[in-house]
């Protein structure tokens, strides 16, 4: 577990002051937390991803596959002429190949700048964040509790973790 | 609403679990209450609070009344500048009391706002849990 539930909740019970304080550190957590998601999220696509999205929207506009639908078109028995679109479509796909050649030089570039991440090593990273942000949430929700206990009004974030908001007492007391 | 970490879901009598791997979170919707009782205190105290303000502007609206008839008063007499004086002193006083209150009141308004949103949000979630329509 990344963070001490237990402990944090230990220091909280010294005092209504210590209640507050601990509070506040949880909350401040919370916000690096949510900027450490956030930040994760916006990372760029790692190298491989980037040629895999690439090489699938580039095979839609492939010489064979381009031409090989107008040929069909051309031999269809209900023939309908192709409109100046596909012809264009036709020669942007004649020039794919230094279309390709330009484009992996400049995903080099992009990734040399910033490397990026995979979609697996984004995933893992995402549920590490919300792992902890709720662990955070939990000891948040468990300090709110023991002030109320303790007679003190303390407002919950409205955007707090419902299912924080929400947890049995139970546990609570796990974590005590 | 769709929830970040993917929980599986368990329903046991009222007790709510979620479950992912390992971990286990149970879910009390009788919490629920409690959040809506937080709630209708906040309502209640912004409430009492705008109350309070409308009711220190009155008196504002009194000394301000007060001073103009006691201007009136000593411009006849030529005397009186004491008590004016003394009912300018009291619409400052009450000035502040105003500018308090009503700021306490907005402070009272923005918690109520935020207590009650809390509560929509559980209540959609407690809803979506129990209608099924849960990320899994």
């Amino acid at each position: 577990m990344p963070f001490d539930v237990g402990a944090i909740l230990r220091r909280s019970r010294s005092g209504a002051e210590a209640i507050f304080s601990g509070l506040e550190d949880i909350r401040k957590q919370i916000i690096v937390e949510k900027e450490a998601l956030a930040s994760i999220q916006s990372q760029p696509a790692d190298k491989s991803t980037t040629v895999m999205r690439f090489d699938t929207w580039m095979a839609k506009v492939e010489i064979e596959n381009v031409a090989g639908e107008i040929v069909r078109r051309l031999r269809a028995g209900s023939y309908r002429e192709p409109s100046s679109a596909d012809y264009s479509a036709l020669a942007l796909a004649s020039v794919s190949s230094q279309i390709r050649e330009t484009v992996q030089s400049e995903i080099e570039r992009h990734v040399d700048a910033a490397p990026g991440l995979s979609d697996d090593q984004r995933e893992r990273a995402v549920a590490d964040r919300r792992e902890r942000l709720l662990i955070l949430e939990l000891a948040e929700e468990a300090m709110i509790r023991e002030a109320e206990r303790a007679g003190l009004d303390i407002l919950r974030r409205g955007d707090a973790d419902v299912r924080a908001v929400l947890a049995d007492e139970e546990e609570f007391v796990r974590c005590r | 609403m769709k929830f970040n970490t993917p929980f599986e879901f368990h329903n046991r009598s009222s007790m709510l679990i979620l479950t992912k791997g390992e971990s286990m979170l149970k879910i009390d919707p009788e919490r629920l209450t409690v959040l809506r009782r937080v709630a209708i205190a906040k309502r209640e105290t912004a409430s009492a609070l705008m109350q309070a303000a409308a009711g220190e502007m009155h008196s504002c609206d009194v000394i301000r009344k007060e001073i103009l008839a006691e201007t009136r008063r000593s411009e006849k007499s030529g005397a009186g500048g004491d008590e004016l004086e003394a009912i300018k002193l009291r619409r400052d006083a009450a000035q502040i009391r105003v500018a308090e209150t009503v700021q306490q009141s907005e402070i009272a308004q923005d918690e109520y706002r935020s207590a009650r949103k809390l509560v929509n949000r559980c209540e959609t979630f407690l809803r979506e849990l129990h209608g099924g329509d849960h990320a899994v």
